[in-house]
């Protein structure tokens, strides 16, 4: 006798709060992706259904819903988590009840949990890329901006090494705001970076805080053209929310843009906004939480069933076409193969890819990142039009 | 202060740097508990030998061991490279966290501890804190043997210049003006003429 019973899992992704645009984006691409996977007849016939909780950006929240999720819920997988405080408060309840989380967002690095796949770049998939790039292109008189968390310290660290290398590298400033930080709050660190004239700005500045500190940026008077902000994590959904006046000129590296321009990109953003609409703005974080919800589906189709000890062994080592190219994660650090990209922020609030790389394997306690591990892979960039 | 903050907090960064290039040697029982351990130190980018049972002889080029350090272990009679002054750092593995083995961890001169079994999280921390104790442990003895023989040979002169001023009739600072006049002209250090003065008031009253 066919098992019909649905399958529900856990969508932890904030719909309020200072993370929520990216959060959301994440939450959709989930529904997105079960959407597709129940309208192909689901797992074996098994519809997934979704249960989603917001946990408002608080940390504790997370930590209490994923425990809900997982007691009452009966969930055994769950997508979800954007800043690394609220990944920190979810897995010792995935690690306590032998469950597993998806985590599709660009963290720190320095991590390995048995009960986490970790979907997003770590820094030798983005930062490496973004220094060497800035440098090689700008010069590397760097000011470094971020929130005030672990993220921002330890890519920070990252690029104050990177740059301490260069020839006449030169960390002009580190400064660090809070995640509710306004305007007002960044005109002042504007009006500094315009007199200390950095060949660059390294932002890891996330959230609600992001357009604050662009539009400040602009206000000062500061050219985009000439000296841009380079960042992580800043990408078409707030690039749209800030508008592409304040937005272009400025960098961001990241595997995913909307811009790839593959027929299965364009057509999967397409059917997307039919569905969605465009509230919406697909980015590197949706891409992330689209393509590990249909690695799961396919690890689990494979598996039969996913309880942690059976659906493991399906998805390390899986691989999967994503919309960013063939992805793959890693069976010893359960870290993802990924393409690096750096786009650049065009008039139409949408990025110009102007150096992208083959894939580049996960090695989340790569400590110095040197050219040469990553140089190699570079492709000759291609022209803007 | 803040210099030596700054100097302290770069050498914890090449203290990762070389973790990644450091080959360990890692004496356990291959269990599951030894493939976790392995395992997380891969992940991080170290380089591993596991042996079982411990040899006498460490691999070539050994910077660092994990060992199983239990009652039989500690038992068992004495391998060379288990000494309190080790040339590289030593990471006991303990089964119980009860004073006998911990006490045997500390006689034997473990730098650090893991607690068998092990997480993946709480290794890169306790192989980071050892390595750095081992070096400034080093550091501080290393220092400390050039303040001793500093501190002799300070007494050494001060013996000198006494006999020396009682000799002569003259002064303290004109004594020690005399000996290092000496030291120049002979091309020896004051340190030697001094324990050849108190040398030879020695040979000549006692």
């Amino acid at each position: 006798m066919a098992n019909t019973d649905p399958i529900s899992v856990g969508v932890l992704f904030s719909t309020s709060g200072a993370t929520a645009t990216i959060e959301r984006s994440q939450a959709f691409a989930t529904f997105f992706a079960i959407n597709e996977i129940n309208a192909a007849g689901g797992i074996c016939g098994r519809e997934l259904l979704p249960v989603h909780y917001n946990p408002q950006g608080i940390s504790q929240q997370y930590q209490a819903l994923a425990e809900r999720m997982i007691r009452e819920d009966k969930v055994n997988v769950i997508f979800g988590c954007y800043m690394s405080s609220t990944r920190k408060a979810v897995i010792p309840v995935v690690e306590k009840w032998r469950k597993l989380l998806f985590y599709p967002t660009p963290y720190e690095g320095f991590e390995f949990s048995p009960h986490v796949i970790y979907t997003g770049a770590a820094p030798n998939q983005n930062s490496a890329q973004l220094a060497d790039y800035m440098t090689r292109h700008f010069g590397a008189r760097v000011y470094l901006i971020g929130c005030d968390y672990i993220y921002p310290y330890e890519s920070n660290r990252i690029m104050s090494d990177f740059i301490l290398e260069v020839p006449g590298g030169k960390k002009l400033a580190e400064r660090y705001l809070p995640l509710d930080a306004t305007e007002k709050d960044f005109l002042p660190i504007a009006r500094d970076i315009k007199a200390k004239s950095p060949d660059f700005v390294f932002s890891t500045v996330v959230g609600k805080a992001t357009r604050m500190l662009y539009q400040a940026y602009a206000d000062i008077g500061m050219d985009a053209m000439k000296t841009p902000i380079a960042s992580l994590t800043t990408c078409e959904a707030e690039a749209a929310e800030m508008g592409s006046r304040i937005a272009a000129g400025h960098f961001t590296s990241a595997p995913y843009f909307q811009s790839i321009q593959t027929a299965e990109n364009q057509a999967c953003l397409r059917k997307f906004r039919e569905q969605y609409g465009d509230e919406i703005e697909p980015n590197m974080c949706w891409e992330a939480a689209y393509f590990q919800t249909h690695l799961f589906a396919e690890a689990m189709r494979a598996a039969g069933d996913d309880t942690y000890d059976v659906l493991l062994p399906h998805i390390l080592g899986r691989e999967h076409q994503a919309l960013q190219g063939r992805v793959a994660i890693n069976p010893a650090n359960h870290h993802t193969l990924l393409h690096p990209r750096i786009g650049r922020v065009n008039h139409h609030g949408q990025f110009d890819i102007v150096a992208e790389s083959a894939g580049v394997s996960p090695d989340p306690y790569l400590v110095t990142h040197t050219n040469e591990t990553w140089r190699q892979f570079m492709m000759p960039e291609p022209q803007i039009g | 202060m803040a210099n030596k903050g700054a100097t302290g907090s770069r050498s914890t960064l090449e203290l990762f740097r070389q973790l990644r290039q450091s080959r360990m040697t890692i004496f356990h029982p291959r269990d599951e508990k030894c493939s976790t351990l392995i395992q997380q130190l891969e992940r991080i980018g170290c380089q591993t030998v596991s042996l079982w049972p411990p040899t006498a002889e460490l691999p070539e080029k050994t910077d660092l061991v994990i060992f199983l350090l239990n009652a039989e272990a500690s038992n068992r009679k004495k391998l060379p490279w288990l000494m309190p002054d080790s040339p590289i750092p030593l990471i006991g593995m303990i089964e119980y966290e009860n004073p006998t083995i911990l006490d045997t961890a500390t006689t034997l001169g473990c730098h650090g501890i893991l607690v068998s079994p092990t997480q993946p999280h709480g290794i890169l921390s306790t192989l980071i804190m050892a390595i750095h104790h081992f070096h400034e442990v080093r550091t501080l003895q290393k220092r400390n043997q050039r303040l001793e023989q500093k501190l002799q040979a300070a007494n050494e002169i001060s013996a000198a210049q006494a006999i020396l001023a009682r000799a002569r009739g003259i002064s303290a600072i004109a004594a020690y003006k005399l000996m290092r006049e000496q030291a120049m002209l002979k091309r020896v250090t004051v340190e030697e003429i001094a324990r050849a003065i108190v040398h030879a008031e020695g040979t000549l009253f006692n």
